[in-house]
């Protein structure tokens, strides 16, 4: 069941989950609520991969080893800070990962009764005319989650895209966790 | 579940400012890493200790972890004392 906006609000003033750092708009006709999910903000930061990356020795993450993969992201993505007055331009085809300024919790129950929340981040679908992914296969925020949500952006269209911190970079759908995970079934 | 402390192997900078890149033992030895926003970390005694959820049954020792880890793609893992979860 996808939560309405007014469960949302619900939802973090009995702190059913947490969305810190949401934006607090006077103006109902503006974001950050819609009618079945919130907007979230771009935050300051964004990993690059420089574009000389396979020079001078050709680089391959083995997705089967594991251990080797949050090593050759740390090592290689390089961290960018931007400000409004200093965006930065995401060209066509461009792959970057960023992180949304509000930090999200969607805590396991510890009690009977009670409900376990999950989300969903979606791009915007006017974004998405510009041809902006914010995500790809990975949208879930599954129960027991607790951080910043980090964004796989690309720039699908054929004009470059400007991004500035704090503007609305994607939306979040809520939704209740029929049942209460427990240990893993396997 | 219950909120739960599991030590932290190895602890470095992550790959933005607010997370860091973790390594935890699990129950056979294997280390398992992950990225983890830096409000889940906590140190005490010299030790940094990350939040986990923990199974009430089974001893405690099989914890769900805050992201999935980059060796099982799991977020489940068995952990070895139930004593060194409480940090």
């Amino acid at each position: 069941m996808i939560l309405s906006n007014a469960l949302i609000a619900k939802g973090i003033a009995n702190k059913w989950f947490s969305i810190d750092g949401l934006a607090n708009s006077s103006d109902t006709t503006a974001a950050p609520f819609n009618t079945s999910a919130i907007d979230l903000r771009l935050g300051d930061e964004l990993l690059v991969a420089p574009d000389n990356i396979n020079v001078p020795t050709p680089i391959a993450i083995d997705l089967s080893g594991g251990a080797g993969i949050a090593s050759v992201l740390s090592k290689h993505f390089e961290l960018r800070k931007i400000r409004s007055d200093q965006p930065y331009v995401l060209q066509p085809h461009k792959f970057i990962l960023a992180r949304t300024f509000e930090t999200v919790s969607f805590p396991l129950c510890e009690t009977d009764g009670c409900t376990t929340y999950a989300a969903r981040v979606e791009g915007k679908s006017s974004f998405a005319r510009c041809g902006l992914l914010v995500h790809f296969t990975a949208p879930t925020i599954h129960a027991g989650f607790a951080g910043t949500i980090t964004l796989e952006i690309i720039n699908l269209g054929p004009f470059p895209i400007i991004l500035k911190p704090m503007m609305y970079i994607c939306q979040l759908i809520i939704e209740e966790v029929s049942g209460n995970p427990t240990d893993a079934p396997n | 579940m219950n909120e739960a402390h599991v030590p932290i192997k190895t602890n470095e900078r992550g790959l933005f400012d607010n997370d860091a890149k973790v390594v935890i033992l699990a129950d056979n030895g294997e280390e398992r890493s992950l990225f983890v926003d830096r409000s889940l970390i906590s140190s005490s005694k010299g030790v940094d200790f990350l939040k986990v959820f923990a199974t009430t049954n089974a001893n405690f020792s099989k914890v769900l972890l805050p992201s999935e880890t980059f060796e099982t793609l799991s977020r489940w893992v068995n952990v070895p004392k139930v004593q060194e979860l409480q940090p």
